[in-house]
């Protein structure tokens, strides 16, 4: 796959990988050869100084590349000095930069040599173009860029970091350079490297870093020195072990970083770096042009030949110019001088060293041209996978946003229902109550009624009172009559015992028999009268008790 | 008043690459020697508490790639360093002719304020290897090139064994706050004469 993304088949130029390895040993024929002119000349001859000193670098990394990694035996050591040194030929202006042999043993874990070879020139000369060439200042650039970027999407942090002294260039620093290798945890560093292949640009070291303050800031706001919150940065980097995570947040949540922007930024940024670096390359220069003699004997002590500086440093000059390299290297040409006046001294092997450097500019050049029709390629690529990307996303979300939708929905209609029956129940409770109303007005009158009707039995029951004692009165009246009658009746009954002596007793019997029998018969009529009133009575207090029950 | 501000010391490793500086470190924070260590890439850092003469310190140690590319991006985080050490390698004289390169360039970039008097220190590492018999810096040679740079201390060390590794580190201690009596004496005073002017300020408001 990272083949593809770098796009390896597009960039391999057959046999040129073997030929840039063949040429080490052409030259150090060549060396012999010159060794045999030279010697007559000046003494210990060093054809092509610069890969020797990448060499030595290369050695020393070459143990400390994923030390303890089981690919990296004694072959695989070999292979990755090859690929280096290849690389170092192949573009001789970044030469060999530690961390890149972080990269060429990662590429070389997933796939053949050559092809490692050429994602590596596809990495460094392409997305990381200017990054870690001597003078590094794409790297540099994109720490500034970096630190504005910061500022902007996390200013509490950014405060935070300003009052400790921290600069968080420090730790992305490294970050950036060894793009993540030995930073993260291995998983993490090979999805941070899929993107970047794929994308064919730095933007997602920006996210990456991006994303890990994000996980991180709330932490680091809380450090109380410099110290604290470097090593905590570094330990929380170093085990940042969800991938996915860190993936998604750097991808979506700053998807807002794009390159073009970067690209500006760096634009900015560029020229105060290029000012900062000739500042140094003077002060440097008057450094040494204050420790005078002392230092310059010093840096030429072993190189007995050192005669002619001035024109030393035009050939350095030259060479800048054929490499595209700046200032600084002025410098560098200036500790190996010593190398390069005897390659001035050789007239014929300098013109064949700038037929060479021809060649090989038409060469980088034609490269250049390819890199650019692939970069277009896959921009445009990119650009698809990105709508597409983003149309997926888009589709995800709404997919989400729909069934939240559909939940709700569901509630809401379990709601109304809800409210439904409570509303029917609401109804009922109302009906009910009008009913009970009803039914208490209608008590209400029943009670009235009865009240009225109480009232009216009352009256009667006065009325009867009255009856009642007026009857008594008349009983009375006709107990008293019946006495005046029983005493008239005696008084007759003297009379006629007076007047008519016979059979007193007879009569007597009879008339005693008469009255005795009519006596009771009136009493018996009048009680049975008093009686029948008090029937009366009864039955009619009887319903008004009951109605009033 | 010392105790007012915990005390940071900021300590700068410079020196070629492979001569041993992140072991260095690592002996010293950690006491441990690993055969496998990575190159360093840009720069790493370390804390350590120290105590030295009753006080209590943090160290904050930067160390730093060797390849000499890497000095360009040193600028950002030299600056401020109370004491700077140097590395190199017994068995490489190459390591030892650099010394100067490191020193200047170290000197140009932080620019202290008295780089005569800036405190250095020079560690010989790996006197370990092959019993010493790989040698190829005199002991002679390298305190020769410290006295005539101002009698820079000069401890020969093996990270892998950890000889003189703690020694070397108290003295840096003890250099890094060369600077500080300084400080010391001037930042009291900008409390002392603050504080005073205020106490007359309220007292003439009373």
């Amino acid at each position: 796959m990272w083949q593809a993304f770098v796009g390896v088949g597009a960039r391999k130029i057959t046999g040129y990988y073997n030929k840039l390895l063949d040429e080490r040993t052409d030259v150090l024929d060549e060396k012999d050869l010159k060794d045999q002119v030279v010697n007559e000349q000046k003494s210990s001859p060093k054809k092509d100084p610069k890969p020797e000193k990448w060499k030595g670098q290369i050695e020393k990394d070459l143990p400390r590349t994923f030390p303890g990694h089981p690919a990296l035996d004694e072959d695989g050591r070999n292979a990755l000095r090859r690929l280096l040194t290849a690389y170092a030929r192949h573009n001789p202006s970044v030469g060999y930069c530690q961390a890149m042999n972080f990269f060429a043993g990662l590429f070389l874990l997933f796939m053949p040599e050559e092809n490692a070879f050429w994602a590596l020139v596809g990495v460094i000369d392409e997305y990381f173009e200017g990054y870690y060439t001597e003078e590094m200042i794409e790297s540099q650039v994109d720490q500034l860029v970096l630190e504005d970027v910061v500022r902007e999407r996390f200013p509490k942090l950014a405060k935070h970091t300003d009052i400790l002294g921290v600069q968080v260039t420090w730790v992305t620093g490294p970050w950036f350079l060894s793009i993540f290798i030995n930073m993260l945890p291995w998983e993490s560093v090979l999805r941070v490297w899929d993107v970047i292949l794929f994308e064919g640009n730095r933007t997602m070291l920006f996210r990456t870093t991006l994303a890990l303050l994000d996980l991180y800031g709330p932490a680091l706001v809380t450090t109380k020195d410099a110290g604290d919150a470097i090593t905590l940065l570094q330990s929380l980097a170093g085990s940042t072990f969800d991938s996915s995570q860190l993936v998604l947040t750097a991808c979506m949540g700053f998807q807002s970083v794009k390159e073009m922007g970067l690209r500006e930024l760096r634009e900015k940024h560029r020229p105060e770096i290029i000012a900062a670096m000739e500042e140094r390359s003077k002060d440097r220069k008057s450094w040494k042009d204050k420790k005078g003699l002392a230092t310059k004997l010093y840096s030429f002590k072993h190189d007995p030949s050192s005669v002619c500086p001035q024109v030393d440093s035009k050939e350095g000059a030259d060479g800048l110019q054929v490499n595209g390299d700046s200032g600084s290297t002025t410098l560098g040409s200036y500790l190996t001088g010593s190398a390069l006046e005897n390659e001035l001294d050789e007239g014929i092997d300098l013109q064949d060293q700038v037929k060479w450097l021809k060649v090989e500019l038409c060469k980088l050049l034609e490269e250049k041209r390819s890199a650019e029709l692939r970069a277009e390629e896959l921009e445009t690529a990119l650009m698809e996978m990105v709508t597409q990307d983003n149309r997926r996303t888009l589709s995800a979300m709404v997919e989400k946003l729909e069934a939240e939708v559909s939940e709700f929905r569901e509630t809401f209609e379990d709601k109304q229902e809800q409210e439904k029956a409570m509303l029917e129940i609401l109804l009922r409770m109302e009906q009910e109550q009008k009913v009970t109303e009803d039914a208490r007005i209608a008590a209400e009158r029943d009670a009235a009624e009865q009240k009225y009707a109480a009232h009216l039995i009352q009256e009667k029951y006065e009325a009867v009172l009255i009856a009642l004692s007026q009857m008594e009165k008349r009983a009375v009246m006709a107990e008293t009559m019946l006495e005046a009658t029983k005493q008239y009746q005696a008084g007759q009954v003297k009379a006629i015992q007076t007047f008519a002596p016979k059979s007193p007793h007879a009569d007597l019997g009879k008339i005693n028999q008469e009255p005795n029998q009519d006596t009771p018969n009136k009493k018996v009529g009048l009680l049975s009268r008093g009686l029948g009133w008090l029937e009366k009575s009864k039955g009619k207090s009887n319903p008004t008790e009951t109605n009033e029950g | 008043m010392a105790s007012r501000r915990r005390t940071l010391l900021k300590v700068i490793i410079l020196g070629d690459s492979g001569v041993g500086k992140t072991s260095l470190m690592n002996q010293y924070v950690n006491k441990k020697f690993s055969n496998q260590y990575k190159a360093t890439i840009g720069a790493d850092f370390l804390t350590k508490e120290v105590q030295f003469e009753d006080r209590l310190f943090t160290l904050q140690i930067w160390d730093t790639a060797g390849q000499e590319r890497f000095q360009s991006l040193g600028v950002a985080f030299y600056r401020g360093a109370d004491c700077c050490v140097l590395v190199y390698d017994v068995n490489s004289m190459k390591s030892f002719d650099n010394l100067n390169n490191w020193r200047e360039e170290f000197l140009i970039q932080a620019s202290p304020s008295d780089p005569d008097n800036f405190p250095f220190v020079l560690l010989g590492n790996k006197v370990d290897v092959d019993g010493g018999n790989s040698r190829v810096v005199s002991e002679k040679k390298a305190k020769a090139w410290c006295a005539s740079k101002g009698n820079i201390p000069y401890f020969e060390t093996s990270a892998k064994d950890g000889i003189n590794v703690e020694e070397a580190f108290q003295c840096i201690v003890k250099n890094a706050l060369k600077n500080e009596p300084e400080e010391e004496l001037y930042m009291p005073d900008t409390v002392d004469v603050v504080g005073g002017n205020r106490g007359q300020g309220s007292s003439g408001c009373c």
